[in-house]
């Protein structure tokens, strides 16, 4: 048939699927071949799962055909899930040596509700170490918008393989921006649902009070559909809310006339990279002329949250790795361990003055929120730098505009607004009131709609005739 | 502690953490960086932390108590 399954839209495979039009198992097929021709140079997948997706679609070509039909929207369709999530005997390993034989005898939450929804796992996507390090052991994860270019991290792997095709759908987990940088670096779609939405029982943990697990893909509505299965209470998870889960594919197509976003007066949109800031500023501009207004708003203390953020991150995730820091500190990679080690050397007093900062910015980041249905604001104030740069030192600080929405517990949402001359795409964040996910999915999907951005392909290093 | 890289050495060693001279340079950076934005925040920008029992601790003395340092230490069993 002629259509590109590897890079059709997982809402628009569904519709094939219901329609007999293509199998799962030509799905999953179309997936493991991009990943047989791409993975090497990307180093999207940690492992690939072929022959298990395989069998899994096949198992569900036969539910489906059966007489059964897809029970439900999610039935028959890949998944890749993020190398930091348990996976039922699948390896696990966060990318570290302290992991690179751990087989988990459980799934998290999220990826056992996607499996019981029908999906199949492709495999396990390249992250950070511990969603916070580097990618020593497999490689890098490569941007396939230009291999020399980082994906940014620590979803590095997952949205390398939706932007080249290798899967249709991901996961990720974001404590700092973890899926809203790579997904910006990458012009794909990811979401940082509000803190509690979507349970992180079976998520290798880094910060407790700022990781969140959220979907991925390649599209808003895409987005919209895998949060439907993966939301909702856990008891499992103490920090799981116990709120509604509303079909968030619902009312995506109302457009956002007569919505009010807001434009923050401070931060976001100084010392941008001349072409983010063009794409950032017509992109408001667009969403003007699609009938909503735009409102300034007041945060000043938006520019002074990476501070406090990356104690209380540091702190948290030192009293979890301390124990193992102390009996295996070489098998951590170097930038893995420090930054790690650095949690150790604050006081509980300054511990007490970041938690205090984040109460205020919280409060002024709701209160601002009342009045306006989204904040807007470029994810990055660049684009993709190089893996070299990545690799030297300190690399520049891509939280830079997402860490707010981890301290706050806003959901916040990036979709591709641009690119830049050289080709490599430029994100949009969206960030809403709490459990208001369906106000971000309607706001980006108005924008999606009208804008040519989800459409373009990368070359993935090939040439382009 | 302060910061410095000696201190920060002998924080870590005293929590079983073994470092690297390299190791040292860049933790040093880094709790330093975010020390340095901490104090940066500006000041009135957070509120003191509501305390739900009432209870305010008592003002500081407009004047520095008239007695040595040592003897105003709360050990001093005067």
């Amino acid at each position: 048939m002629a259509v590109d399954l590897a890079y059709t839209s997982l809402t628009e495979l569904g519709r094939l699927l219901d329609a007999r039009k293509v199998s799962p198992v030509e799905i999953v097929r179309a997936a493991l071949e991009r990943i047989e021709r791409y993975n090497g140079r990307l180093a999207g997948y940690i492992t690939v799962c072929g022959e298990a997706a395989l069998a899994a679609a096949r198992r569900a070509e036969q539910e489906i055909t059966g007489g059964g039909g897809r029970r439900t929207r999610l039935h028959g369709l890949p998944i890749a899930h993020k190398d930091i999530s348990l996976t039922k005997g699948v390896r696990t390993t966060a990318h570290s040596r302290c992991l690179i034989e751990h087989v988990p005898d459980r799934d998290a939450t999220h990826v056992r509700r996607l499996a019981e929804a029908g999906m199949i796992m492709l495999g396990k996507t390249n992250t950070t170490e511990f969603a916070c390090g580097t990618m020593d052991l497999f490689g890098i994860a490569r941007n396939p918008w230009e291999l020399s270019r980082y994906t940014g991290g620590s979803s590095a792997g997952s949205a390398s393989a939706l932007a080249a095709g290798m899967a249709p759908a991901a996961t990720g987990s974001d404590t700092g921006g973890s899926i809203r940088v790579p997904a910006s670096f990458c012009g794909i779609v990811g979401l940082k649902p509000t803190y509690g939405r979507v349970s992180r029982y079976g998520l290798i943990p880094l910060s407790w009070s700022m990781d969140h697990v959220g979907p991925m893909a390649r599209t808003v509505a895409d987005c919209a559909l895998l949060l439907n299965t993966m939301a909702g209470h856990d008891p499992l998870d103490p920090t799981s809310a116990r709120t509604p889960v509303p079909d968030f594919t619902d009312g995506l197509d109302a457009g956002v006339r007569g919505m009010v976003l807001g434009v923050p007066k401070q931060h976001f949109y100084e010392r941008l990279e001349p072409e983010v800031d063009a794409a950032a500023r017509a992109a408001l501009r667009h969403l003007e002329g699609e009938g909503a207004r735009l409102e300034p708003v007041d945060l000043p203390l938006v520019g002074h949250i990476a501070g406090p953020g990356g104690i209380l991150i540091m702190a948290e995730a030192y009293g979890l790795h301390a124990r193992q820091l102390r009996e295996r500190a070489a098998d951590y990679g170097d930038r893995t361990r420090r930054r790690i080690a650095s949690g150790a050397c604050y006081t509980s007093g300054e511990y007490e003055a970041a938690t205090r900062v984040r109460v205020a910015w919280t409060r002024q980041a709701a209160r601002a929120l009342e009045r306006v249905d989204a904040i807007v604001t470029p994810t990055l104030p660049h684009a993709a730098f190089t893996v070299e740069v990545q690799k030297a030192g300190e690399p520049p600080d891509t939280s830079w505009g997402t860490r707010h929405f981890n301290l706050s517990g806003h959901p916040a949402l990036t979709l591709p607004c641009g690119f830049t001359a050289a080709g490599l795409p430029i994100g949009m964040q969206l960030a809403g009131r709490y459990f208001d996910e369906t106000t971000l999915f309607r706001i980006a999907h108005a924008y999606e709609r009208s804008t040519p951005w989800h459409g373009r392909r990368p070359a993935v290093g090939e040439a382009v005739s | 502690m302060n910061g410095g890289a000696d201190q920060i050495r002998a924080e870590l060693a005293r929590q079983g953490i073994a470092v690297t001279d390299d190791d040292l340079a860049m933790i040093t950076t880094i709790v330093a960086a975010n020390r340095a934005a901490l104090a940066r925040v500006p000041a009135g920008a957070v509120e003191d932390p509501e305390v739900s029992h009432g209870f305010l601790p008592p003002a500081p003395p407009a004047e520095p108590p008239a007695v040595p340092a040592d003897d105003a230490a709360p050990h001093a069993g005067r």
